[in-house]
């Protein structure tokens, strides 16, 4: 069974004269396991491929399975457990609470699920991602790299099943952007989570096991 | 520029209502009690000489020396504006009914100085000539013309006899706006001074001095030491820096200088309203400057200049402030015009005219401008603190750094999810420290208002001031001055009892024991003691609450000071001398209360109250000074009819208790009604703080409670966090705010009147509406923005 399935897969915004398919009849199927690169140049439609497989985003056609089970945006409530227990979301913008420590940020979801951290794992987590030495600092006190890190860490935390990168090297230099891209691929394989990752850039998107290229909303080729 | 501001203003519809009606709420509530305070304020201007001065007067003098202070205070050595000379003791009573009459011998301008105004004619000037209220033919049976001779009983002083004495009516003064129990008249010094050596009366004592001058000019100091100089000795004598004839000049004195409790309370009012109204409309204007400041840093990476960015953000501020002041002004004149003019006729109990000063509009104009000015200066400041790439990337929390104490303290303690709402909330609050304290003095001020104005109505019983008397009859007849001897026999009681319409009559007597009686207890003085005798027909009414059993000979006592020791007269009183060496034996117990309004206006360490069979035993036959009277007459025919009775003194008041009552009631009323409308603007207020908060938090945060979401926390849990965030800000200013409305109403409101006290369970309730208002207003605008689609970047 594919951990991730989308079936014709459409995302009208606007109307009328002003409509815009974002995505247009897309199918995937994903392995558990599995490190896909979406490439795709800018308005290409990959983000809105990865805000529907997370749940942020209903589609206006189609349909989404995960583990053979549909995703409906109709009950919030549903989405948000999907969203906490079995996604892991990296942004390019790090996106972590200014207000919160480093180790507060990685243990968010696992609070919103009411679970108890898990100090071995979170330990061993942020010794992996280099940035146990910072567990108490907050967020502007840290680098981009590092708080990519942070936001790595925080996807891992709830052992989610698939773990969505938006461009998650975008804001970082070169060399940091190869350091968080291993850092990331290898605690997806050490993790063994499914990683679809969405970048613009082809070397980057090389580092994956398989590279769906997109267009104008649609997938023109699977490597 | 202004292009720019346009378009923001025109995109950000609600951002730019809310503002806009931030200041309009704040200038209108300002600008309203202002006007309301200064309207109060110039009642009686046209009574006050020349507006701010103040009389002085010097009595009990004799001719020579007024001469010689008269002379002195002319020649200008002092800035005196007029100098009257009198000659006060001229006292009369109309024929037909007894009602006094005041007369004041004078030379000088008396309108200037006592502020009559005259209705018809002239002020004497020719020998015997007379001008008198023109109430007079009210009370008069014949209706006076000028030119009309009239003829009165006239005295110089108590121990004269009276002569009678004929005057020509030169002219009617108009009514005295506050009214006298006694009428007023004006004749010439020389005719007083005629009818004072007919009546062979040594007035050494006579004459007075009455000065108006102006009162930041007046030196007293100066004045007495000049006067000392003359040989006189000291020129005090009976000096008084007001007015005592002349009750609308008393009134008006006070609430020119702000003595008066409604001007006070308005004043308190206005100063914290306005600082609340400051306070929201810093919150808007930061706001306003802090939601945009992603995009002022776009603009600024673009290559706009500093200066630009500047006049962008003034531009904008102008248009609030214009909008906002003009609307704000023209509907608070209007809403003073339709309603406020209204409320304040009910609390001063007479028309009031709205003060037009010019001073008002300007006040307002500036403080709002002022603070408009002063938050705008503000953010700039901070605006240009942000490189644009900082202000690109603004989140409120840049230079977020715990203050906790320990590394152990930074670590979340909250596993639980409620715990974690609660820790998160907490921090949210310290993101901006200054956005956070300007919402919770916005809310303590209105929390601490609500809490003072409810505890302060809820203490008044509207009925109080008549209470007890208005259940049982309409009127009361008392002395008018305690000074004098003049009690209500039982003759008078009967003779009233038997007029036709009254139902029935009630005794109140209340003198005090160094007036009239003593009473020699061994080890005790009662000097300082009042006397109240009842008579049996009231304590039947009154016994269900009052242990003053007219059947028993027992007498209660009352004493203000609990340091009184009362276990010295616990026991049957052995002896008692009224001054002739009589010995009585009765029964006296204490009493921890009495029934309201039977001390109202009395003092002294306490009262014994006895009924007035035993009054009759201990001091003989007694005499009262207060009656009720029950009857159905209408006030003018009842009086009238007092007076004509025989043995009727000149000093006796008829008071219409039904309309004092009505009259309370109304005043209460008026006073809610402004207490009604202040908590509802600060509230307002308030609530408008915390909803640009709110509104100001989601958009700042957009992206990051988008994040929020995408790892899965539910609409739900988000919500709770804003909620709690306000709630935890709600609570704090609130139960600050108990703590000072509780001392205001323990410490200061019991000095207003003893019957103040704080009232506990109000405090609570109040704390628990302000955290409901507090969620709930930031519920509905996080409620709206469920269905909105998670963004986890910035759109803008």
């Amino acid at each position: 069974m594919k951990i991730l399935e989308v079936r014709n897969a459409s995302k009208i915004y606007g109307e009328g004269e002003n409509a815009v398919a974002a995505l247009n009849e897309v199918t995937l199927k994903i392995d558990a396991g599995e490190f896909i690169a979406i490439l795709g140049p800018s308005g290409s439609g990959k983000s809105t491929l990865l805000n529907v497989i997370g749940g942020l985003d209903a589609l206006t056609q189609g349909e989404i399975f995960f583990q053979g089970d549909k995703l409906s945006l109709d009950n919030d409530n549903r989405m948000s457990e999907y969203r906490r227990d079995k996604i892991g979301f990296v942004f390019q913008s790090f996106n972590l609470i200014p207000v919160l420590s480093v180790y507060e940020n990685i243990v968010m979801p696992l609070i919103l699920s009411d679970q108890k951290p898990d100090a071995n794992y979170m330990s061993e987590l942020m010794i992996h991602l280099g940035i146990e030495s910072k567990k108490n600092a907050f967020p502007n006190q840290l680098s981009g790299g590092q708080q990519q890190r942070v936001a790595i860490a925080r996807a891992l935390a709830n052992k989610p099943e698939i773990i969505l990168a938006d461009e998650p090297t975008g804001n970082l230099d070169t060399r940091t952007g190869e350091e968080v891209l291993e850092l990331l691929t290898s605690s997806g394989k050490r993790y063994s989570r499914t990683i679809i990752m969405i970048t613009h850039n082809e070397s980057i998107a090389q580092k994956a096991d398989r590279i769906v290229r997109i267009e104008n909303g649609g997938i023109v080729s699977e490597s | 520029m202004r292009r720019f501001a346009f378009r923001y203003i025109l995109k950000q519809k609600k951002t730019t209502f809310s503002i806009i009606v931030g200041i309009i709420l704040t200038v209108i509530m300002m600008f309203s009690l202002m006007q309301m305070g200064d309207s109060i304020a110039v009642r009686y201007e046209s009574l006050l000489v020349k507006g701010q001065q103040f009389d002085f007067s010097m009595r009990h003098m004799s001719a020579q020396k007024q001469a010689d202070y008269a002379r002195l205070l002319e020649n200008g050595e002092a800035d005196i504006e007029d100098v009257l000379i009198l000659n006060e003791s001229l006292s009369s009573t109309l024929p037909e009914n007894g009602m006094d009459i005041s007369i004041i011998g004078s030379e000088g301008d008396v309108s200037a100085v006592f502020g009559f105004e005259l209705a018809e004619g002239a002020f004497p000037s020719q020998p015997y000539e007379i001008c008198v209220e023109e109430r007079i033919n009210t009370y008069a049976e014949t209706t006076y013309k000028i030119g009309d001779r009239i003829s009165l009983p006239i005295r110089c002083s108590s121990e004269s006899e009276y002569t009678e004495e004929t005057f020509v009516i030169s002219g009617f003064i108009k009514d005295l706006p506050t009214g006298s129990t006694y009428l007023i008249g004006n004749t010439t010094l020389g005719t007083a001074e005629e009818i004072s050596n007919k009546q062979g009366y040594d007035n050494d004592d006579a004459r007075a001095i009455f000065v108006t001058v102006e009162k930041n000019e007046f030196d007293s100091e100066r004045i007495y030491d000049i006067m000392s100089n003359l040989g006189y000795g000291n020129p005090l004598g009976d000096l008084s820096l007001k007015f005592e004839i002349n009750d609308a000049k008393v009134q008006a004195y006070d609430e020119a200088i702000g003595d008066s409790f409604m001007d006070k309370g308005l004043k308190v009012l206005t100063i914290a309203l306005s600082v609340a109204a400051v306070f929201l409309i810093y919150n808007s204007i930061n706001l306003s400057v802090a939601e945009k400041i992603r995009q002022y840093g776009t603009l600024r990476c673009l290559g706009m200049k500093r200066s630009q960015l500047q006049r962008l953000v003034l531009s904008e501020v102008l248009i609030y402030a214009v909008l906002g002041i003009g609307i704000g002004q023209a509907a608070g004149i209007l809403l003073n015009m339709v309603v406020a003019q209204s409320i304040m006729s009910m609390v001063i109990g007479s028309e009031v005219l709205l003060a037009q000063r010019p001073v008002t509009y300007i006040s307002v104009l500036l403080l709002a401008t002022a603070v408009i000015g002063v938050s705008t200066y503000l953010s700039i400041r901070k605006l240009q603190k942000l490189t644009p790439l900082q202000a690109m990337k603004y989140t409120e929390a840049e230079n977020y750094k715990s203050r906790s104490f320990s590394r152990e303290n930074r670590e979340v303690k909250a596993s639980k999810r409620n715990q974690f709402i609660l820790h998160l909330a907490g921090r949210n609050l310290s993101r901006n420290r200054s956005k956070t304290a300007v919402t919770f003095i916005s809310i303590f001020i209105s929390a601490l208002l609500c809490m003072v104005i409810l505890n302060f109505f809820l203490c008044i019983d509207p009925g109080e001031n008549v209470g007890m008397n208005q259940k049982i009859a309409k009127f009361q007849l008392y002395r008018t001055n305690e000074l004098q001897d003049v009690y209500i026999g039982e003759a008078l009681l009967e003779d009233i009892r038997g007029l036709e319409g009254v139902n029935n009559v009630y005794g109140i007597g209340s003198n005090s024991f160094s007036y009239s009686h003593t009473l020699n207890i061994e080890g005790f003085y009662f000097s300082d003691y009042l006397l109240v005798v009842l008579d049996d027909a009231l304590i039947q009414k009154i016994s269900p609450t009052f242990l003053l059993n007219p059947e028993e000979e027992i007498a209660l006592i009352y004493m203000y000071d609990d340091g009184d020791d009362f276990s010295d007269l616990s026991d049957a009183i052995a002896r008692v001398s009224d001054g002739e060496n009589k010995d009585v034996e009765f029964n006296l117990k204490r009493i921890e209360e009495v029934p309201y309004h039977l001390l109202s206006g009395y003092s002294g360490e306490g009262v014994l109250f006895v009924n007035d069979k035993l009054a009759d035993r201990v001091f003989g036959e007694y005499e009262y000074i207060d009656v009720l009277i029950d009857s159905d007459l209408d006030y003018e025919d009842l009086f009238s009819q007092i007076l004509k009775m025989n043995g009727m003194t000149d000093q006796l008041q008829l008071a219409d208790i039904e309309a004092g009552s009505e009259d309370a009631i109304k005043e209460l009323t008026g006073i809610l009604l402004i207490a009604v409308f202040v908590i509802v603007f600060t509230a307002t207020l308030a609530v408008l703080n915390i909803s640009n908060t709110v509104r100001s938090n989601i958009q700042l945060r957009q992206s990051e409670n988008g994040m929020l979401r995408a790892i899965g926390m539910t609409n739900k849990t988000l919500t709770a966090i804003i909620c709690t965030e306000n709630a935890l800000v709600g609570f704090m200013a609130s139960v600050l705010a108990s703590f000072f409305g509780i001392l205001i109403s323990a410490v200061i409101f019991p000095q207003i009147d003893s019957k103040f006290h704080p009232i506990i369970p109000i405090f609570p309730l109040v704390i628990a509406v302000v955290m409901l208002t507090c969620i709930m207003t930031a519920y509905f605008p996080m409620r709206a923005h469920w269905n909105t689609t998670i963004r986890t970047h910035i759109d803008e």
